[in-house]
């Protein structure tokens, strides 16, 4: 197996100084590959021509240009097995609520938050991306088995009959 | 008069007396009775203002009527003097109660604006103040590292150990910066809440009537953000002899009614100028407008449109009366491009005799 490619998350919130804060804090012992934008909408325009693949999406709630949980849907749309987690500062459980029956929310993460408690909802996130890749590419090789068996048969079947 | 007119003057429910063309009573009622009862007043003469014989000669005169409010040991009464052929009619209507239920209104309405002020002041705190926690956590944990790559000096590759600890001495530095641009934000919230609490001080002073506008935008930021854009056309006005708490709450309604006016993106245009011996104060919006039939109805307490949840009805009523209260008017002009409220509030506050 080649050597893993470290895990792409993809953070966007409005507040530069949020950026910079989860940035700082995963320099220091993770290999992911942090990919931040203040804009949500120069984040889609940038994932439709240049980023072909995201492995977790955490977005702000309150911002400008598109709240978080529409952002959130879109990345479904995109990516529908990546989680989605929103992180918001906006005191406001009906919001939560709604995101995560709508949008179908991996996590919902208030601020101020733990850097523990991120660390582990992202690894617990990440976790669950890979073992649907590798579920999806397990099922893959069962078909492609499946298929050559009963090519196999076929031929058999074939020579024998 | 004849007895069966007194008869039913007599159990009226409403207070009444009648005095002759030179002020003298002739008759009081029942409900009247009670009322001055109730206020322990010994005479009628304690309700009616000091010339109140002037006024009853005045009002036979021109066979008119006149109206009045008068405060009286914390009862407001509403007077109506009418005149008949031959004496003055008064009525007397105690609106204490009414009054009461205003003020539980208006308290109630300030309750409702401080939930929604505290909401969007959380927010507001939370962002750098989850910036602050983080990068706390952060520096923390790069001095365990720092001290871990000090003491195993003995194992470890010169080199990478002095790359290693640069890197986490850059990344220190980068937080610490970050988080004094959090603080600078909690700073600045803070400082503007000490502005807007200021205004509970009972007593009029004379306020930079710009400063009140500065402090309530800041409150208000976060409904605007970036979806509306705040033009400032700020004239040279001199300090307003004010309640500057009072003129917040003005601007506060009414900003935030202009951002809710606007459906996406808009513009809040703020203008202020000297007219002789007071200032305007315009707040335009680039919202749908009033509907022209909903325009008389507006500062009425209780009318909104906004729905269950969102408007009390009151934000308007509360500012008409605030500027009623500085001896100012508050006028509005609306189509479907936007809507303009006009403030104008005289610069020095004239001293009131509520008596008559």
């Amino acid at each position: 197996m080649a050597k893993r490619e470290p895990p792409v998350i993809l953070l966007v919130d409005d507040e530069e100084m949020i950026l910079t804060s989860i940035k700082a804090f995963f320099a220091i012992d993770s290999d992911y590959d942090l990919l931040t934008y203040t804009s949500p909408l120069k984040a889609l325009r940038d994932l439709e021509t240049e980023i072909k693949s995201i492995d977790l999406v955490i977005s702000d709630y309150l911002m400008p240009e598109m709240d978080g949980i529409t952002f959130l849907a879109k990345m479904k749309e995109r990516y529908p097995l990546v989680p989605r987690i929103l992180l918001t500062g906006y005191a406001d459980k009906e919001n939560a609520i709604k995101a995560i029956n709508n949008v179908g929310l991996y996590q919902y993460i208030e601020k101020p938050w733990n850097n523990d408690d991120l660390r582990l909802i992202i690894r617990n996130g990440l976790e669950k991306t890979i073992l649907l890749k590798q579920l999806e590419e397990k099922i893959h090789e069962a078909e492609r088995i499946h298929k050559e068996l009963s090519d196999v048969q076929k031929e058999i079947l074939r020579v024998f009959v | 008069m004849a007895n069966g007119s007194a008869e039913i003057f007599e159990i009226l429910p409403i207070a009444t007396a009648k005095f002759s063309p030179f002020g003298d009573l002739l008759f009081m009622n029942h409900a009247f009775r009670d009322l001055l009862a109730s206020m322990e007043a010994s005479s009628h003469e304690q309700l009616l203002p000091p010339g109140y014989r002037s006024l009853i000669k005045r009002v036979l005169r021109g066979k008119s009527s006149e109206e009045l409010r008068s405060v009286h040991e914390g009862r407001t009464l509403h007077l109506v003097f009418k005149s008949s052929e031959d004496g003055v009619y008064l009525f007397v209507i105690d609106l204490t109660p009414q009054e009461e239920i205003k003020a539980q209104l208006s308290q109630s309405e300030k309750m409702a604006s401080l939930g929604l002020l505290i909401a969007g002041l959380a927010h507001e705190i939370n962002t750098p103040l989850g910036a602050i926690n983080s990068n706390n956590d952060t520096i923390s944990r790069s001095i365990v590292r720092i001290r871990q790559l000090l003491q195993n000096s003995d194992h470890d590759d010169a080199s990478a150990r002095k790359r290693d600890t640069g890197r986490l001495v850059d990344l220190m530095e980068q937080v610490c910066e970050n988080t004094s641009l959090a603080t600078e934000r909690l700073i600045g919230i803070v400082s503007s809440l000490k502005n807007f609490s200021r205004l509970d001080e009972a007593d009029r002073k004379e306020a930079d009537i710009h400063e009140g506008i500065e402090s309530t935008l800041t409150i208000v930021q976060h409904k605007l953000r970036n979806r509306i854009r705040v033009e400032k056309q700020y004239g040279d006005i001199p300090p307003v002899e004010c309640h500057p708490n009072r003129l917040n709450q003005v601007f506060m309604n009414l900003l935030v009614n202009a951002a809710q006016a606007i459906p996406e993106r808009g513009t809040i245009t703020i203008r202020t100028s000297r007219a002789g011996d007071s200032v305007r104060i315009a707040i335009s919006d680039t919202g749908v407008g009033i509907p022209i039939e909903n325009l008389p109805k507006i500062f009425d307490p209780g009318f909104t449109t906004k729905g269950v949840g969102v408007g009390t009805g009151l934000g308007l009523p509360i500012c008409f009366k605030i500027i009623q209260e500085h001896q100012g008017k508050i006028e509005v002009e609306s189509s479907d491009r936007g809507t303009t409220f006009t403030i104008v509030l005289p610069l020095r506050q004239e001293r009131r005799v509520r008596h008559g």
